[in-house]
């Protein structure tokens, strides 16, 4: 018999699985026939051997045909096999969609936490990828590194300075290519005159960012080295200002007044490499002559790429000679510093990604856990289920392959959704950690890969334990008993509760230690005061305001008018806001005391006018602050803070004393007023020294400053005023950025709030799970005990006694679970290390938090199941 | 001697599932009755029936048994499946109506010339 099984009909038949040939059977047929055919021959009066040859003269060429039924056996023997797993396979993912349809709370349960846990993971995966695994966007990305100049007191480098990016231009054959960027804002003329980000770039900045323009050209080396003048737009800029205009490309735009030609486009990946974010288009500029100057000023971030056939460790090597030989030629003490460029640019992501994806890691497995709990609870309801159909006949990998069926359902479903939790949490998450890793981190085929790996996984050990569970050892006696599932008994659910709770614990203490080190750095005093005042950034066009008096002249009148508007109490120009996230330091000298070369001090420096302290909040400690009469021509005068004051006169009284800065030696200044440190990194660096000089004297810098307007009521209302202002006197000029002092101190601490944001939304979800599955579980043996609690009643137990035996009973695991959370939050604090701020792991205000919050949630899990349990009437015992 | 002509593919498929119309048969015994009814008109080479009747059996139309036959050897009866007598129906059906439509034109040629 070789019938074809009918489909989803009794067990299916493997037909001639194993070891019959198929040539016997066909031989048999072919053999029966030509027999036949002889002996009805013979009967009609053929002599054998004529019979014989007739026979074979009618069959053909029997070897032939027998070849071609024994080949057609064989594919039929295989395709049998498959059609009976397909069929198999279907029947048992349409009893998995039943079964799926028939328990939808369960199954919205599962794809939900499964999905949750899928997204989660996977778009950690994404941020932790583009951070650390993936190579960046650029070609031949590992011929791609950062330079920059090293001196022996950090090792971390400094930005180069022109002159030094000369010096390696002209020396470093093992570069292929090698520019230097920094940036600016420029005035972009138009209908409306806007301030933008320009990166100026010296040197083949196109070669370097290795993509060609997709529109226009590269600038051309006669280009290159006169600085154009010519411009490349940036790809986003182009499409959103430009509206992605292909005439726009060798069209003309105003900088500053002046006209630039537009070559090409340059693809945003290189906005990756710029030092500012947002750059809207690249100026390349002329080289200038190497000068005290451009060997001081370090502000130029600089890329290369590799030569062919020249290794990173190879770069090193030879940049260190150059180094040396340099040191010799110039007599400096500046080095060369290689480093990968994902390392510059994301490397400072690092911390925060760790967190965030170890974060992601213990959701996902305490959603696991939570996964594991219902499953198991689930598979104690079928029990008796598989056990009839065990005692049916059923085969034991059949129930296996239904239970992995009904897992891959729930699984194929709860993937698509994690995708589309991954898609939307991805740029969330990289929000964290604005800048660089935003750009990059995406969810793409990888992350989609990552979730389907996960998906696979989790499905796997989901359907495992049931599946061992209902495959086990005499399932019958399981029928017989009637009793509960023993999967997993209760025991190990409450060891899975515990490890829950444990888990929570350890996120919960991360996200306290954050929320306390942002509350204990809110408490720092900055130096300044950061309510009640604005900060107005203005960049004067270059063309209009030249460098001199004219600049002193802008911001004089500006302060005036701005300083007549109601509610203004004090108002100045400073060029650096503290926590506006830039930097100046530049090295002096102090009179009459003799540095080696090279070796004096250095201090951030800083460009103030009448007003501008005041309007800061900066308190005066001794002398005086800037005045109307610190101005050209009067002699120069200089402000210093407390701890430079301390660190370069100790014991001593600067007021009176007098320095000089290094790459402006022709003139001393005289120390007027000392005033208090100002946290102007970032609140939890505290201030080495900073030297204030009045702007109304070095005119030459005047250009891009913040106006500082101190008011009464409400300060954030002076926006417009000013912008009236602005166009009132200087038409054109574009009035940038308007911020809070407080803004800036919020911002400040941006990351760490994100972070915490997460961490704490990550402990809510963890909680609320841990939660969750602690009454699962107990809810759970609570009914599977009815008939206990029953007898207990009946024998004189009180509501109060069962409340409290339910109670006691779990207590243990949430405890044990809430001590091993806070032993493991030890080590969990570690990767947060930089930004938790006088607070450390084992802070037992916030561990106390933690413990209480773990508590009442843990009651409010337990308080249910425990109250249903003691109103458990006597007479379960005996009714059922 | 009748003239013979080579039985089409199709055909020969229909000719099977006609043999097993009245019941269970033995390729030998097919190959007879295809002899007989056709009057040696369709002549097929016994061997090729054989690749059709496996074919058949593998798209379920006819089941196949081994049984044993008048003369007392181990045979492989073949019998229409319930499939097999719906193909037998619908296939009976489209030759019959294409058959007819043939000779409707060949009438009609012969009438006009």
């Amino acid at each position: 018999m070789s019938r074809r099984p009918e489909p989803g009909g009794g067990l299916p038949r493997v037909v001639g699985r194993g070891t019959d040939d198929p040539h016997g059977p066909v031989r048999d047929e072919i053999s029966f026939h030509i027999e036949k055919q002889v002996s009805d021959l013979i009967a009609a009066g053929w002599t054998e051997d004529a019979a014989r040859a007739e026979a074979a003269r009618r069959f053909g060429d029997a070897a032939a045909i027998e070849t071609t039924l024994v080949q057609r056996a064989k594919w039929r023997r295989l395709r049998m096999g498959w059609v009976a797993t397909l069929d198999e396979t279907r029947a048992n993912l349409a009893l998995g969609f039943r079964q799926v349809r028939r328990r939808s709370g369960f199954a919205a349960a599962v794809v939900l936490l499964l999905g949750a846990g899928i997204g989660l993971g996977s778009s950690a995966f994404a941020v932790l990828d583009a951070a650390m695994l993936r190579p960046l966007p650029f070609p031949e990305p590992e011929r791609l590194v950062y330079v920059r100049d090293v001196q022996d007191d950090d090792p971390r480098g400094y930005p180069a300075s022109l002159a030094e990016l000369g010096d390696w231009t002209e020396d470093a054959d093992f570069f292929s290519a090698i520019a230097g960027v920094g940036g600016t804002s420029m005035v972009l003329g138009g209908d409306v005159p806007t301030e933008i980000e320009v990166g100026w770039t010296w040197g083949d900045w196109v070669a370097v960012v290795g993509h060609p323009p997709v529109a226009g050209r590269a600038p051309t080396a006669d280009e290159l080295a006169s600085g154009g003048p010519v411009v490349l737009l940036d790809e986003q800029a182009w499409r959103e200002r430009w509206g992605a205009d292909p005439g726009a490309v060798g069209g003309t735009v105003a900088l500053d007044d002046a006209p630039y030609t537009v070559i090409g486009v340059l693809p945003s990946e290189a906005r990756l490499l710029a030092s500012r974010p947002g750059v809207v288009l690249w100026m390349p500029r002329s080289m200038p002559e190497a000068s005290p100057t451009t060997r001081g000023l370090h502000f130029l971030r600089v890329g290369a790429r590799l030569a062919d056939g020249v290794s990173l460790d190879d770069a090193r090597g030879r940049g260190e000679e150059l180094a040396g030989r340099l040191r010799d030629e110039r007599l400096t003490r500046h080095g060369i510093l290689l480093s990968p460029t994902r390392e510059a640019i994301l490397g400072d992501t690092r911390p925060a990604v760790t967190v965030l994806a170890g974060a992601a890691l213990l959701v996902l497995l305490v959603i696991g856990v939570n996964l594991t709990i219902l499953f198991a609870s689930r598979t104690d309801e079928r029990l008796r289920e598989f056990a009839v159909r065990g005692a049916l006949g059923a085969a034991a990998g059949r129930i296996a392959r239904q239970i992995g069926a009904e897992a891959l359902v729930l699984g194929a479903i709860a993937g698509v959704l994690g995708i589309a939790v991954a898609l939307t949490l991805t740029g969330f998450l990289a929000r964290s950690r604005p800048g660089p890793l935003e750009a990059v981190a995406r969810a793409d085929v990888r992350t989609f890969l990552f979730a389907g790996a996960l998906t696979l996984i989790l499905g796997l050990l989901l359907a495992w334990g049931p599946a061992r569970t209902a495959t086990g050892p005499a399932p019958g006696r399981l029928l017989l008993s009637g009793g509960p599932g023993r999967l997993g008994g209760r025991g190990l659910r409450r060891l899975l509760v515990g490890f829950e709770v444990a888990l929570s614990v350890v996120l919960l203490a991360s996200a306290g230690l954050l929320l306390r080190s942002v509350d204990r750095l809110l408490t720092i005093d900055p130096g300044f005061e950061p309510h009640g005042a604005v900060a107005a950034w203005i960049t004067l066009p270059d063309s209009r305001y030249p460098v001199g008096p004219e600049r002193v002249r802008f911001w004089d009148d500006l302060l005036g008018r701005v300083s007549a508007l109601p509610g203004v109490t004090s108002t100045g120009a400073i060029d650096l806001v503290p926590l506006g996230g830039s930097d100046t330091s530049g090295g002096f000298e102090i009179v009459g005391r003799d540095f080696a070369e090279g070796e004096g001090p250095s201090a951030k420096k800083r460009f103030a006018g009448p007003g501008a302290l005041e309007a800061l909040g900066v308190p005066l400690l001794r002398g005086r602050f800037f005045t109307e009469a610190d101005a050209m021509g009067a002699p120069e005068v200089a402000v210093v803070s407390r701890s430079l004051a301390e660190r370069s006169w100790p014991g001593e009284d600067a007021i009176g004393k007098r320095i000089r800065f290094l790459w402006r030696t022709q003139a001393e200044q005289e120390i007027v007023g000392i005033v208090e440190d100002v946290r102007s990194d970032a609140l939890d660096v505290a201030e080495t020294g900073t030297i204030y000089v009045s702007y109304r004297q070095v005119p030459a810098e005047a250009g891009a400053m913040s106006l500082i307007v101190r008011a009464s009521g409400e300060p954030s209302m002076l926006a417009e005023p000013i912008r009236h202002t602005l166009s009132g006197i200087a038409p054109g000029v574009p009035l940038g950025r308007v911020s809070l002092l407080e803004e800036l101190v919020n911002e400040s601490l941006s990351e760490r709030t994100r972070i915490m944001g997460l961490l704490s939304t990550f402990a809510t979800i963890a909680l609320t799970l841990a939660a969750l599955g602690l009454y699962a579980v107990t809810a759970r043996s609570v009914a599977s005990r009815k008939r206990e609690i029953g007898i207990r009643k009946a024998i004189g137990a009180g509501r109060g006694a069962i409340l409290g035996m339910v109670l006691a009973e779990e207590a243990p695991a949430v405890a044990a679970g809430l001590l091993l959370g806070i032993a493991a939050s030890v080590p969990a604090a570690r990767p947060l290390g930089g930004l938790l701020y006088d607070t450390g792991a084992g802070d037992l205000p916030t561990l106390a938090a933690v413990s209480i919050t773990l508590g009442v949630a843990a009651l409010a899990a337990l308080l249910v199941p425990a109250w249903r349990a003691a109103r458990v009437p006597p007479a379960t015992a005996v009714r059922d | 001697m009748a003239k013979r002509t080579d039985v089409l593919k199709g055909t020969l498929d229909l000719l099977i599932l006609h043999a097993l119309a009245p019941g269970p048969q033995h390729g030998y015994g097919i190959v007879q009755w295809i002899r007989g009814t056709t009057g040696d008109v369709l002549q097929v080479e016994d061997g090729a029936l054989y690749p059709a009747l496996h074919r058949l059996e593998d798209r379920g139309w006819i089941f196949a048994d081994w049984g044993v036959s008048d003369n007392n050897r181990r045979a492989k009866y073949y019998r229409l499946s319930a499939e097999g007598r719906r193909r037998l129906a619908a296939e009976t059906e489209t030759w019959e109506r294409f058959s007819g439509a043939v000779r409707s034109v060949i009438r009609a040629s012969q009438g006009s010339s």
